[in-house]
């Protein structure tokens, strides 16, 4: 009996160590985008450090791996996250949306925020550091806001 | 010029395999044979608008429908109207199930022959439209995220009919404690933002009468 479990133990033990050796492809291109929100709009400071602490990590070209992402499946995770984070919302190329789609990303970006779908639960639970304060959404929200409506004019 | 020449020929062509294959020769008398042939060339060749429709749409495929001169909202409109509807009886499903035929009414849109005007219309709109819908059908039971996604599909559609026109009068309501618009095809207010909870919030803005 006490074989069996040490058995099973070290399968489990070695399929851990294995899956360690599948890292997924990391989202870093190293570079200050020229299409990003921040270059295109006037973005000030204390909103800038939220977009980047709160969101960036799944919606830029470029995300800071804490240590445990390098740990799988972890990293597989997030790396699932990053692409279907992109696809709907890439901070480091926003220049590139048409206006009538940046329009629709800004208020998409703000529903999320005030429904408080973004920053993913399941990531902040972990990346703590990413949570958003009741300030630190109004500050980003009333930003939102006015660039929303700077826009439709 | 050429195009129509080539599309006059695979027309021939395909007219033969066809007599070839399903008519007995033996039996049909030449004359009427050749009569046949002639006839149904020159219909084919001196109808600039199907040769032209040949050109454009270029898959094999697709069967040579009569193309009109302008493409039409139809099922775009019939699909929105829908949508619009069951959102503003609350009906999250039906919405989800009416936006992803809108998903492909807009998508099939794109495939029709446009002018040049509906042609930039379309490339500047489709894109967005397109996304607002399949978040909209991706959403059954989440009826919040459907209705954020309904106010910027509106505004596209909305957009859209100013440029392909109407076959039915529609008007553009607006509602102030949504701060949003939408398309309806009933003078009455039935908001579709606020539901049963809120029915009759907002007014006509704009009566949009058929072209
Ligand atoms: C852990 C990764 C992660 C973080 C952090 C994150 N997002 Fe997202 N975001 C996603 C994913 C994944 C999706 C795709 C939605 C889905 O599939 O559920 C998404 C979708 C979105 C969308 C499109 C949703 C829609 O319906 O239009 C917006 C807008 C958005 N995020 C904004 C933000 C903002 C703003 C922040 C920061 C406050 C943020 N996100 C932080 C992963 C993330």
């Amino acid at each position: 009996m006490t074989r069996l479990k040490t058995m099973i133990l070290g399968g489990l033990v070695g399929a851990f160590v294995m899956i360690q050796f599948i890292q997924p492809d990391r989202n870093d291109s190293g570079q200050v985008s020229k299409q990003s929100l921040t270059a295109l709009y006037h973005v000030p400071d204390n909103v800038t450090q939220i977009l980047q602490q709160s969101c960036a990590n799944c919606h830029s070209n470029n995300t800071a791996y804490p240590w445990y992402t390098h740990v799988q499946p972890v990293g597989w995770w997030m790396a699932r996250h990053i692409r279907k984070g992109k696809a709907e919302l890439n901070l480091d190329e926003f220049a590139g949306y048409s206006d009538r789609r940046r329009v629709s990303k800004l208020r998409s970006m703000k529903n999320q925020v005030m429904d408080g779908v973004m920053p993913l639960t399941s990531y902040t639970l972990i990346h703590r550091d990413a949570r958003l304060s009741k300030e630190q959404k109004q500050q980003l929200v009333s930003w939102l806001d006015n660039t929303i409506d700077s826009l439709n004019q | 010029m050429t195009a129509i020449g080539l599309s006059c020929l695979k027309h021939e062509i395909a007219l033969l395999l066809f007599f070839y294959r399903n008519l007995n020769l033996k039996v049909m008398k030449p004359f009427i044979f050749m009569v046949a042939i002639i006839a149904t060339t020159i219909a084919a060749c001196s109808n600039p608008q199907k040769s032209n429709a040949k050109t454009v749409i270029s898959s094999p495929q697709s069967s040579p429908k009569e193309a009109p001169q302008n493409a039409s909202l139809g099922a775009v409109m019939t699909h929105y109207l829908h949508l619009k509807n069951a959102l503003a009886s609350d009906n999250t499903k039906e919405a989800a199930t009416a936006s992803a035929q809108l998903h492909t009414a807009l998508a099939e849109l794109g495939k029709q022959l446009l002018s040049s005007a509906q042609k930039k219309a379309y490339s500047d709109i489709s894109a967005d439209a397109l996304e607002n819908a399949q978040h909209i059908a991706d959403n059954g039971g989440n009826i919040k995220h459907q209705r954020e996604h309904f106010q910027g599909l509106s505004e596209d559609i909305y957009d859209l009919i100013k440029a392909f026109g109407t076959s039915q009068t529609l008007y553009k309501d607006y509602c102030p404690m949504a701060k949003a618009t939408w398309v309806s095809e009933v003078k009455d207010i039935k908001n579709p933002y606020l539901g049963k909870s809120m029915s009759t919030c907002g007014s006509v803005k704009e009566t949009i009468s058929k072209k």
